[in-house]
């Protein structure tokens, strides 16, 4: 059987030595679900969970959130938008089998679909990832 | 691809910003005088219970008017989510950006929890 090749998304907070439990993930970018608001100057990405994404109809399913920590809607009105546009832009990604670098903090590096975003406020993630939540 | 969908001119809440994958839209309904409700993949995963996006269209007043409005909607809603494009996004509908396809006058989405 031909296991499907595809690119994943790699996130990381800041830290120290960025090496401790849940410092980063990696998701392929077929499981994302979806995204939100989720502050002024936060959107919430979610992927599948393995945990329970299987059994159809369970009334507890998870996922797993990224947020994104970017500029307040007081300087851009749109950022919101203009990062999920930014995110679909990466997943889009015509490359197979690529770990794609979305959000390093630690290191300072975005994907180079945010740069316009990046004036202001670096995007970054400040949040503890949300690993089988809901 | 991705669906975004902007209820609000100033994103605040929940439901002024969300966005879908274009391959968990569950299609369309007519819920009331006027609305055409879409459904999708809730956030959380569940099958029996995913978000609800009410598109408001315009009542005319008579069945067979409000019938051409609610397909155009419907038709726009289609064509939205079967766009397929380099970017890997469509704006499906968006009160910042002014993008009302369909004759569509207001969104409202309904998450669920």
């Amino acid at each position: 059987m031909n296991k499907p090749v595809e690119n994943y998304l790699y996130f990381a907070l800041t830290g120290t030595s960025g090496d401790a439990a849940n410092d980063a993930v990696c998701y392929p970018a077929s499981t994302f679900i979806g995204a939100t608001f989720s502050a002024a100057n936060k959107t919430i990405l979610k992927f599948e969970d393995n945990t329970a994404n299987t059994i159809d109809g369970a009334v507890s399913k998870k996922f797993n959130s990224v947020t994104l920590t970017h500029a307040n809607i007081s300087t851009n009105a749109s950022v919101h938008m203009d990062i999920v546009k930014a995110v679909a832009k990466i997943m889009a990604n015509p490359g197979k089998g690529k770990v794609l670098t979305v959000v390093d903090t630690a290191n300072g590096i975005v994907a180079e679909e945010f740069e316009a975003l990046n004036n202001t406020t670096q995007v970054s993630c400040g949040d503890a990832f949300g690993i089988t939540a809901g | 691809m991705i669906t975004i969908y902007n209820a609000a001119a100033v994103i605040d809440g929940t439901d002024d910003l969300n966005v879908y994958r274009t391959k968990d839209f569950y299609g369309m309904e007519s819920t009331a005088v006027g609305v055409v409700t879409s459904r999708y993949l809730g956030a959380v995963n569940h099958s029996d219970a995913g978000d609800v996006i009410a598109l408001t269209v315009v009542s005319s007043g008579t069945d067979d008017a409000d019938r051409i409005n609610r397909l155009a909607a419907m038709d726009a809603m289609v064509s939205k989510n079967n766009t397929v494009n380099k970017s890997g996004f469509v704006v499906a509908f968006s009160e910042i950006e002014n993008v009302k396809p369909g004759g569509i006058t207001g969104i409202a989405v309904s998450i669920d929890s």
